[in-house]
């Protein structure tokens, strides 16, 4: 129902600098699966959403992990700072991720890693 | 007195905290002009009296909401003595966010490091000394659920309160140059510099985007000194377990549908009896006060003022309290177990395509027993905006005190597809709501977007005490807050009813009959421009279990002679028309003054009154001049 193409446009306008980071292997957040892992590079979104993301810890250097979807699709619950925060895919889209990895042991202590 | 205020993220603790330094003699409110709710208690500690303030759980000071505005407001222009930072010890790094924004501010705080009891069943451990040296301030490991270093808590509190000459130095941590060089130039405390960066400076989205990624380098530093993992295993992997199940499957839908069916029986059918005892109370009320001021010689205007005016008002405020009571109980239960933030996130896909938030669909749900616990819910939503919207929707769900007006006229005019027409009026609220819900984000909220993003806390097992605390005073805050507006509205339609004196009780006569009466030629387009209509639907607004009772008055027939009137006098056409507006027409006296209580301002009681005053109108004449035109139904006779 919601196909990964719907995210992949980016949602708050692409600037050309991102459409070539996103050649070198980036995705954006929403276009991450369950059990799939990566350290976000850079952050976009409207203000209130920034400020929001920011001040729960969804800044650039952070690892993060996708744990799981919801039953209709969206929104995603991700593992970050070591606790868990569902985030409608539209408002991750912003989030530009660098994936480092597939498991399922997610999160041991990402402390470590920024 | 000094002042302590307790600030800290949501689900830290903070409520229990409260409650365990201040007993149960505390104060609910709202702080003024907002949504938010304001909780004030007293402390004794080694004899002194200290004033304990609850500030709204936030993740920081910088957020544009409502909560972060009037925690950050209230920090700086009421300086308390001494600040409290509850932090989940489970969860340091976020929590550590805005400790590191007070500790910038100077605020004279002190940490109370929360769940350790939890913390060690997590395979986690913190060193609070460590903690304390690193941060410079007092660090106070408590548990608020066994009550644990509350003591100690008070007396460290206490001693900083009284420290409060002395200036805290606040913490300097080096930002980003691009950052420093504007700090400087704003020649401003360093704070404030900050402050005006992340919020109001062009380009503040960088500046609040570096400012927050060096705070967070600080705090992992902090994390990565203080925190030691013991077990060789996630502390959340039960949370995950459970959410693989709960949250992130197909099998959560069916157990959510189960939850808020279970929270829905629980407030109203368990309500029932509650209510039915209150509402004997108060019949027995009304019989003694007649028999004892006859008794006395009192007046008999005065005599009728108590007994059919004042007495039904407070027994209507009554009524509502054992369901407020009820829901607040399961949702404190849903919250604290972690399950709230769940049935956010299951239902959020379904809810945003409303243009609303996940958290709305509980108290829209609830709508449909009552609108008053349902918009007494939506404080559940943290964002203002979703919480208005929220609130301006639930009046288009349609409440139990509706049905009987469809009961009635369905049953008499449709009896063979009655429970179509019924169901076709609870889909039409719905429906209105969904649109409705577009519109006032678009026309409303125009500048602030919606967001999903939302925290889910590990699962936990509620505490029950907490629970009955906190619904206890939810009823408290109704009965004080909205009481006086209702039973307000009571006596008034009573007065109107009534005079000039000795008219028949409501009949055309008396100046509500002639209300009616002027009120009847702007109905005539929806096909009931009587008085009678016109009357039933004024008493409608004090609360919509008196239209059908207020047709019985001024027909003059109850049951089964009532529904033979209505079929004489009213046509299949009308009758339509009629239940349209009974169901969208005006919230009820007591949601209103709900409404007010819950946005702080009369502004948005009386919008939504006027908005669906006249959307009631328009469907109702829509409706009916949709069937006079294309001659659907009888409409005339
Ligand atoms: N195990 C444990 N549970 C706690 C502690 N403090 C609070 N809780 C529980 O955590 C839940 C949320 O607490 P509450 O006081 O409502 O947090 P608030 O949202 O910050 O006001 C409740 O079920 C509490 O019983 C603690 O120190 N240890």
């Amino acid at each position: 129902m919601w196909g990964k193409h719907r995210f992949r446009r980016g949602q708050y306008g692409m600037s050309p600098a991102r459409s070539a980071a996103r050649s070198a292997h980036l995705l954006s957040l929403a276009e991450l699966r369950p059990g799939e892992r990566g350290r976000i590079v850079s952050l976009r979104a409207p203000g209130p959403v920034l400020r929001r993301l920011l001040e729960m810890g969804v800044l650039p250097g952070t690892e993060i992990a996708v744990k799981g979807v919801a039953p209709l699709g969206d929104p995603m619950v991700i593992a970050v700072k070591g606790y868990r925060l569902s985030i409608r895919k539209y408002d991750g889209s912003g989030v530009l991720v660098e994936p480092t990895g597939t498991d399922r042991i997610l999160y041991t202590k990402d402390v470590s890693n920024s | 007195m000094p002042t302590l205020a307790l600030v800290g993220n949501p689900n830290v603790g903070k409520t229990s905290m409260f409650n365990g330094l201040t007993g149960l003699r505390q104060q609910v409110g709202n702080w003024p002009g907002v949504t938010v709710e304001r909780k004030e208690g007293e402390l004794k500690v080694a004899g002194q009296k200290v004033n304990v303030v609850d500030l709204p759980g936030i993740y920081s000071l910088s957020a544009s909401s409502e909560d972060a505005r009037v925690a950050r407001d209230y920090i700086i222009n009421e300086k308390p003595d001494v600040l409290v930072n509850v932090v989940d010890a489970t969860n340091l790094a976020r929590n550590l966010y805005l400790t590191v924004q007070l500790l910038e501010m100077g605020a004279n705080i002190v940490v109370a490091l929360n769940f350790m009891d939890e913390l060690e069943k997590s395979g986690l451990k913190v060193d609070a000394v460590r903690l304390e040296k690193l941060l410079g301030v007092p660090v106070v490991p408590t548990s608020a659920k066994t009550k644990e270093g509350l003591k100690e808590l008070a007396k460290h509190a206490l001693t900083a309160a009284h420290c409060r000459g002395r200036r805290l130095q606040p913490l300097k941590l080096h930002y980003a140059d691009g950052v420093e060089e504007k700090i400087k130039e704003l020649a401003l405390p360093r704070w404030e510099a900050l402050k005006r960066l992340e919020t109001e400076e062009a380009g503040s989205d960088d500046y609040a985007a570096a400012i927050a990624q060096a705070r967070y380098r600080f705090i992992e530093d902090v994390v990565r000194q203080v925190l030691v993992q013991t077990q060789d295993k996630d502390p959340l992997s039960l949370t995950d377990k459970i959410d693989r199940l709960v949250a992130d499957s197909f099998w959560g839908i069916p157990l959510f549908f189960l939850v808020v069916w279970a929270v829905f029986q629980f407030t109203f059918k368990m309500g029932e009896p509650l209510v039915g005892l209150a509402q004997g109370l108060c019949g027995l009320a009304a019989d003694y006060a007649l028999r004892s001021m006859t008794e006395l010689g009192v007046p008999d205007p005065l005599v009728s003022l108590v007994v059919s005016g004042l007495i039904p008002g407070v027994g209507s405020v009554i009524s509502f309290t054992p369901n407020i009571f009820l829901l607040f109980f399961a949702i404190s239960l849903l919250e604290d177990s972690g399950y709230m933030a769940r049935a956010a996130h299951i239902a959020d896909r379904f809810m945003s395509s409303m243009g609303l938030h996940g958290k709305a669909f509980i108290p829209m749900v609830l709508g449909f027993g009552c609108n008053v616990p349902g918009i007494m819910a939506a404080r559940t939503l943290g964002n203002r905006r979703d919480r208005i919207i929220t609130i301006l929707l639930i009046p288009f769900m349609s409440c139990m005190a509706r049905l009987p007006i469809y009961v009635l006229f369905a049953g008499t005019f449709f009896r063979d597809s009655q429970s179509l027409v019924i169901l076709g009026l609870y889909a039409l609220g719905v429906v209105l709501a969904l649109l409705m819900g577009n519109l006032f984000g678009r026309l409303l909220f125009e500048s602030e977007p919606s967001y999903f993003i939302l925290e889910l806390p590990p699962y936990r097992f509620p505490s029950i005490r907490v629970s009955v605390i906190r619904a206890w005073q939810k009823a408290a805050a109704f009965v004080n807050k909205a009481g006086t507006s209702i039973t307000g509205a009571a006596a008034l339609v009573w007065l109107l009813s009534n005079l000039p004196w000795g008219v028949p009780y409501a009949s055309d006569s008396s100046v509500l009959g002639r209300i009616g009466r002027l009120i009847a030629p702007l109905l005539r387009p929806a096909g009931f421009g009587t008085w009678e209509a016109a009357a039933a639907l004024i008493f409608g607004s004090m609360a919509k279990e008196l239209v059908v009772s207020t047709l019985g008055i001024v027909y003059r027939a109850e049951g089964a002679a009532l529904s033979q009137v209505i079929a004489q006098r009213w046509t299949p056409g009308n009758a339509l028309s009629f239940m349209v507006m009974s169901l969208i027409y005006m919230p009820c006296v007591a949601v209103m003054a709900t409404i007010k209580k819950e946005t702080g301002s009369w502004k948005w009681a009386a919008f939504a009154a006027i908005c669906s005053v006249s959307l009631g109108w328009l469907m109702a004449v829509l409706v009916f001049q949709g069937i006079r035109l294309l001659g659907l139904l009888p409409y005339g006779r």
